[in-house]
């Protein structure tokens, strides 16, 4: 674990962060979504250690933190980089601002060198190496604070809304890097992001927050692959051996698609319908949802279905009976 | 009007001259000013970061006392200064009274509010994210206040300008703790002083025009070194 917190409150104004308990692993990535004003900043604020919680415990690599022990403190905030919502960028010029970061880490000359020159031309911004941030775009600035956050080589990435202003081709090469870099280092990174297309896109490992709290996530059945085409309209993607789902949408390449439970239609036999999806599969175990059940069939890989109770009841369902799963190609969400 | 023609005729005569005493009285001038704003801005710029930044008890009467005292006036930091430093006085056995020294402490004094202040109003009004992302990138206290500075510039240098200003010409605390001493600390205001006093309000209108000539060069100079580092 590269983090966990434990009973935190971080009241800021009216508003306030509850976390009873949260885990955040080492080398994954996480998204955090949630509404504006949900909490979403205030949480990256915590893990980025600058300010303490009004009350619980951060531990960061297995040890708590101690706010009073600034210089312990300091060391434990520079293997974390984070980039603010709204980035600011200093008074000077694109490379001193991005370079600015890993000389105040105490990174040699050459190496500094190196690297600011390598995040440049990852992020397309060498043109612009020499230009103030008033010459500056909303999108290139802030691909600008990126590379600056990016370059620090950190056990750990907190990224406000990373791709806030930054225009749909370098939205994708800007995921390029932080998947790299989660690859290459094996940094942690979390971000925050209003779009839950883009969370899923960048992890399994969804946090979801709504006023102050953690909450379940939104979308469930999610699955990444390669989209091949099959016929004109319809593609197919492979989950595992000989279960296969068919969409009526998505570019073929690599996806990742979501399925929502509600619209998984469970029943005894196979049906007879225009549904391009169906499988068979074992109930392998249940679980309470807002009056309904959800049920989770494994059918080579595992499958969440939503059902009332009654509905359960009345087809005798329970933990290894056998089911059918039909839904629609066009159920399922190409994230 | 002929005091004029007469003080313009008579400061390029003075200039083109190359007068000696004339020019001991203006590097008294500067050397004095540019010590007391080097030490006042030395004190005033990392306390005026320090009180933008840090909120503690008392703060607020603080910055009431500091904005207060960048009015002060000159002859009052005299007065006050020569009580402590006459021989009578508390300190009157360093014999600093009439020297050099005594007329940069002065001035320290007396500039020391507005360096101060000045840089606080500048830090204040700096984008708040300016903060949060030099705490971001991992930044020590050093190199916060290296930052606060480089982002704060156009204001900080303001301060040092609005500094030196002042010193430069002010006259209460050069003559009551620097005694207009021919030779040693006359510089040009005590020297304007004490020309109009003889009337010779030709030569305290020459030494006006050097004065304001001076400073204006010291003003630009100031400017361009901050445009060619922003």
């Amino acid at each position: 674990m590269i983090y966990q917190l434990q009973n935190i409150r971080k009241t800021v104004g009216s508003f306030s962060l509850k976390i009873e308990n949260c885990q955040i692993k080492k080398g994954k990535i996480y998204s955090v979504i949630g509404a504006n004003g949900g909490g979403k900043s205030t949480l990256l604020n915590t893990l980025s250690l600058i300010e303490p919680p009004s009350k619980g415990k951060v531990i960061f690599s297995g040890q708590k933190i101690n706010y009073a022990n600034k210089n312990d403190l300091l060391n434990k905030k520079r293997k974390i980089g984070y980039l603010l919502q709204n980035p600011y960028l200093f008074n000077m010029s694109v490379y001193d601002n991005v370079s600015c970061g890993l000389k105040i880490r105490g990174f040699k000359p050459q190496e500094t060198k190196a690297k600011v020159n390598r995040i440049l031309k990852e992020f397309s911004l060498t043109d612009l190496a020499s230009r103030k941030p008033s010459q500056l775009s909303g999108g290139e600035a802030q691909r600008v604070a990126l590379a600056r956050t990016l370059v620090l080589d950190s056990d750990v990435f907190l990224l406000d809304e990373p791709t806030a202003n930054v225009d749909k081709k370098n939205i994708h090469n800007v995921e390029k890097i932080i998947f790299r870099l989660n690859q290459e280092k094996k940094s942690t990174v979390i971000i925050t992001t209003h779009s839950q297309y883009q969370a899923f896109r960048m992890s399994r490992d969804i946090i979801s927050i709504v006023n102050g709290q953690i909450k379940d996530i939104a979308y469930e059945n999610v699955f990444s692959g390669t989209l091949k085409k099959e016929t004109d309209k319809i593609k197919t993607l492979a989950l595992s051996e000989g279960i296969a789902l068919r969409l009526g949408s998505g570019d073929t390449g690599p996806v990742t698609i979501a399925v929502d439970p509600s619209d998984i239609i469970l029943s005894k036999s196979e049906l007879s319908s225009s549904a391009l999806n169906s499988f068979s599969g074992t109930i392998v175990r249940l679980d309470q949802a807002n009056g309904s059940l959800r049920v989770f069939v494994d059918i080579g890989v595992e499958f969440c279905a939503l059902i009332t109770h009654h509905s359960f009841y009345n087809m005798s369902l329970n933990i290894g009976k056998k089911v059918w799963l039909t839904f629609k190609a066009n159920s399922i969400k190409v994230l | 009007m002929n005091y004029l023609t007469d003080g313009l005729l008579m400061a390029l005569k003075i200039i083109v001259s190359c007068d000696k005493q004339f020019f001991e009285i203006v590097f008294v001038s500067i050397k004095v000013s540019f010590i007391s704003t080097l030490l006042a801005s030395s004190v005033g710029i990392p306390l005026g970061i320090f009180l933008a930044q840090k909120k503690f008890p008392g703060r607020g009467i603080i910055l009431t006392i500091i904005n207060s005292l960048m009015s002060l006036p000159t002859v009052a930091v005299g007065l006050m200064l020569y009580a402590f430093l006459s021989r009578q006085g508390p300190l009157g056995h360093f014999g600093l009274l009439y020297t050099l020294s005594a007329m940069v402490i002065g001035q320290f004094i007396l500039i020391l509010p507005i360096t101060t202040g000045l840089t606080i109003s500048a830090v204040k009004t700096l984008d708040r994210r300016v903060a949060q992302t030099i705490i971001a990138l991992g930044a020590n206290s050093r190199q916060r206040f290296r930052m606060f500075i480089h982002e704060a510039q156009p204001g900080i240098l303001a301060a040092i300008i609005a500094g030196f200003s002042r010193v430069f010409a002010e006259v209460g605390v050069s003559m009551m703790l620097g005694g207009n001493i021919k030779g040693y600390t006359r510089n040009i205001t005590t020297a304007i002083a004490l020309e109009t006093s003889k009337g010779e309000f030709a030569l305290g209108i020459a030494l006006g025009i050097v004065l304001l000539t001076v400073a204006f060069a010291i003003n630009v100079f100031l400017t361009t070194l901050h445009k060619q580092t922003t």
